[in-house]
């Protein structure tokens, strides 16, 4: 009896190794097939939207109004409409973003440390614009826990980068169960070290797309400052003419 | 008046050492004289930049402008200025008050931006202030109302950039957005302060203030007085200002000429360490002139010379030596310094790398410490230097001198 239980306890031994990684392959699979629906979910074709941001800094509070035009994974325009932001562009084709303001003769093409400056001085930067759309594309991902935030159940992902060339080296993103929809993110430097943290604070439903329409934004690295996403109307219905993005486009 | 004699004798008796002692006093005032109104020509070149650039003689802005200067905190700009220029103008005790205000701007030149100073300025008002046109090297001052800009020489020359090319600055405005606008340029300017001809971009003030959401508002003004009226100036203008404006004299403002009069401080140490380094010669020359008069001293001390006079006799000598040293090195140090006080010394090689609110070249300025302070000072100094060893002159008995070195 004796010898039987410690040969049990051996094929066990024998077996773990297995068994973890299958679970991991499982935790990697769901991952990914949360992301997927996710992204189903949140990400459509092309998108018309209408809204502002709130920016609180040292300085105080102002509001920039903008509205924007989205195409695909990788054509966007970004029209700002407040006054003291008034016909200022922003473009991206694939990767590269330009700069497009109504005073000058010429179009600032966002590159190398310059992409690591804020938007219009918001706790975004032009580099958050920019990358893959699909985050499996940038990230190996897998599933840490399950966590209720917000009053919502939540699934809490752990996203690794795959190569250096991604904005934030580690992500972890808490999904609605329920709605699979993203409800917070954290993102790390390679060092480990906090850099943003996003909050959805409210979602639209329109058609099968859920759209985040207000959203908090806050760089740990700077004291005090937060930056509020608010989608003020937003169309997923009315297809977007390509000819939109193009730096012929940008100066009319 | 026989001491004065004897000790004139003495010191052409032993004329080589007298000239070595001599000579080291007049090194070290001669190196004085010129470090003084070196340090002098600095302050006062440093004043004028200061005026001219930076504060002014008075300076008016925000309360809370200086603790966020490095933000450039634009919002904070001072409103109704153009009426309360027109106030200033009709005062006696001005004689020019100009707005400016002080913006960030970035040059983007292929993958790197070049970070810029702007200054939104009223090129009409300065040319009683700092008179821009004095220092342009090339081309015109901005017109009013068209999209103009005046380079510095440097930066320029840096962005390979020449008068009539454009040039796209981005910029913050007072309500923290930015704005990237296109500007013809007009003209190089070349100001004394070098390092500012690196970064600096001058625009004119009507043109650029609706773009900077300024209109009638400027982060600064700053007054000229006629005859140095600042500090009643001052007190005149905080009795009727409002009361979050922050109204100083220049010599208020912390700039780097506060620093001078550190620097001054430090030079006054220098100064005493070179006469004492001086007076160590007379100490050593008196000490052997004494050794060498033992006998002579025990001689005339027992023909009833008294103590009080031997050593009046030393101090009289070395009284003598350093005064013939100050004058000659005071000569010599006025040799150096009235030149150079004309054709200034070069220190653009600095001045152009690090900005220490100097120009290119300053010019030596003579004044009370260099012509007065220096020489008294080297005097007094190697005089009481000598008092050492010319004590020692007192204790020699007579009747020892003589038996021990007859």
């Amino acid at each position: 009896m004796k010898k039987n239980w410690w040969m049990f306890i051996l094929f066990l031994g024998m077996l773990s190794p297995g068994i973890f990684a299958q679970i991991e392959e499982s935790s990697q699979a769901k991952a990914q097939s949360i992301i997927t629906q996710l992204e189903n979910n949140q990400n459509p074709p092309f998108m018309t939207i209408s809204g502002s941001m709130k920016l609180k800094d040292r300085f105080g509070t102002r509001i920039i109004t903008l509205d924007s035009w989205s195409l695909g994974d990788d054509k966007m325009v970004m029209e700002f409409t407040s006054d003291a932001e008034y016909g200022q562009k922003i473009l991206r084709l694939k990767d590269d973003l330009y700069l497009y303001y109504p005073d000058a003769d010429k179009i600032i093409p966002i590159r190398g440390s310059a992409l690591g400056d804020s938007v219009m001085g918001s706790d975004m930067s032009y580099e958050d614009l920019t990358g893959n759309k699909s985050l499996l594309d940038s990230y190996d991902v897998s599933v840490k826990t399950e966590e209720r935030i917000m009053d919502r159940d939540c699934w809490v992902l752990e996203l690794k980068a795959k190569s250096r060339d991604v904005a934030y080296s580690a992500q972890t993103m808490w999904i609605d169960k329920q709605l699979f929809v993203t409800r917070q993110v954290h993102q790390f430097a390679r060092s480990g070290r906090l850099l943003r943290t996003m909050k959805i604070l409210e979602i639209s439903t329109e058609g099968k797309y859920k759209i985040p329409t207000r959203i908090l934004v806050e760089d740990q690295l700077k004291r005090g400052t937060s930056t509020e996403f608010t989608l003020v109307k937003f169309d997923v219905t009315t297809p977007v003419a390509a000819n939109k993005f193009s730096l012929q486009e940008l100066g009319k | 008046m026989k001491l004065m004699k004897m000790s004139r004798r003495n010191i052409f008796r032993n004329l080589r050492r007298s000239v070595l002692s001599g000579s080291a006093i007049a090194i070290a005032v001669a190196t004085m004289v010129f470090l003084f109104a070196f340090i002098g020509g600095m302050k006062k070149d440093m004043a004028q930049q200061i005026q001219d650039m930076v504060t002014g003689e008075v300076r008016i802005q925000h309360q809370d402008y200086e603790k966020n200067e490095n933000f450039f905190p634009l919002y904070l700009a001072i409103p109704g200025v153009d009426a309360y220029l027109q106030t200033l103008d009709s005062r006696a005790d001005v004689q020019a008050a100009v707005p400016r205000t002080a913006f960030p701007g970035v040059y983007f030149q292929e993958d790197e931006q070049k970070p810029l100073l702007g200054w939104a300025v009223d090129f009409v008002r300065e040319e009683k202030f700092a008179g821009f046109q004095k220092h342009l090297v090339e081309g015109s001052l901005p017109k009013d109302g068209e999209r103009e800009v005046i380079l510095g020489a440097t930066l320029a020359q840096d962005l390979n950039l020449k008068v009539g090319n454009e040039i796209s600055i981005l910029y913050r405005t007072a309500k923290l957005s930015s704005n990237y606008m296109s500007f013809r340029i007009s003209g190089l300017i070349s100001l004394p302060l070098g390092a500012m001809n690196k970064k600096l971009f001058l625009v004119s003030r009507q043109t650029l203030g609706a773009k900077l959401f300024l209109e009638d508002r400027a982060t600064q003004i700053l007054v000229k007085t006629r005859e140095g009226q600042v500090d009643s100036l001052v007190q005149s203008l905080k009795k009727d200002a409002p009361k979050d404006w922050d109204i100083r004299s220049w010599e208020n403002v912390p700039t780097l000429y506060s620093f001078m009069g550190l620097a001054e401080f430090i030079y006054d140490f220098i100064a005493l360490f070179f006469y004492l380094l001086a007076s160590t010669v007379i100490i050593s020359t008196t000490m052997m002139v004494i050794f060498e008069r033992v006998r002579e001293i025990g001689t005339i001390s027992a023909l009833g010379m008294t103590e009080k006079e031997i050593l009046r006799l030393f101090l009289l000598e070395a009284f003598q030596i350093s005064v013939a040293g100050t004058l000659v090195g005071l000569a010599l140090g006025l040799l150096v310094v009235i030149p150079l006080s004309y054709t200034g010394i070069d220190m653009r090689a600095l001045t152009d790398k690090l900005d220490f609110g100097l120009s290119g070249l300053i010019y030596p300025a003579l004044n009370f410490r260099s012509l007065v302070i220096v020489p008294l000072a080297a005097i007094l100094v190697a005089t009481l230097a000598a008092l050492i060893p010319a004590r020692r002159s007192t204790r020699i008995q007579p009747v020892e001198a003589l038996r021990t070195y007859s």
